[in-house]
């Protein structure tokens, strides 16, 4: 069984009135936690989709796709923060 | 300092034809935890413009990339974006006017695959132009 962690959020009083409608017999938490979990699920489905492309892209021309990225970069002037 | 990359009508189109060059500016962004804004009228006219359902589907799932904000014109920002509209100095589109709007409400960089539109309609808003490099 995974630790639960308590936190405190704030929501417009609309949303937690909707929030506590879908919840019924179940506690708002696991509503929140599930619609949390299913936004996380998306946004990595789609780094992971994104970086397949990438990777489909390199093994068909290394060195175009090297160049491009860093063309990339320099343009967008980017240290890179995140790995 | 800049608060993000806004993302135009060209450079989510390019996405959506999988262009090299634009997968690479939002992985590099994504990886730099920079802010992407997407405006919602730029998503709209990019998918005008696609030309199979692969293509549409790739551009909006954009929007499901953590570091996406979309931009959506709301009461806020309907007079400002119409006010850019009427004042562009050459052709310009609502998605790009979005974008200009988007741009200057968020201090950020205008990314795009079609700077002569910029620099006809746009020439104070700051841009990023997305390039294919020389072989």
């Amino acid at each position: 069984m995974s630790v639960k962690e308590r936190i405190t959020v704030t929501v417009d009083a609309e949303i937690a009135a909707q929030i506590k409608e879908l919840a019924g017999e179940e506690s708002t938490s696991s509503v929140v936690e599930r619609a949390l979990r299913e936004m996380l699920t998306r946004q990595q489905t789609a780094r992971a989709r994104l970086n397949a492309m990438l990777a489909q892209h390199e093994r068909r021309d290394p060195e175009g796709f090297a160049r491009t990225r860093d063309d990339v970069r320099r343009r967008l002037g980017l240290t890179r923060g995140r790995q | 300092m800049i608060g993000g990359y806004v993302l135009d009508p060209s450079a989510i189109g390019d996405f959506g034809r999988e262009a090299l060059r634009a997968l690479h500016a939002v992985h590099e962004l994504d990886m730099a935890a920079q802010a992407i804004i997407i405006p919602t009228t730029a998503m709209a006219e990019a998918l005008t413009r696609l030309e199979t359902p692969e293509e549409v589907d790739r551009a909006l799932f954009l929007l499901d990339l953590g570091v996406v904000v979309p931009d959506d014109l709301t009461r806020d920002n309907t007079a400002l974006v119409a006010t850019i509209h009427l004042t562009a100095k050459g052709e310009t589109s609502l998605g790009v006017t979005h974008a200009a709007a988007a741009a200057q409400a968020r201090t950020a960089c205008v990314v795009t695959c079609a700077p002569q539109i910029w620099a006809a309609a746009h020439p104070d808003v700051e841009v990023t132009t997305l390039e294919d490099p020389p072989a």
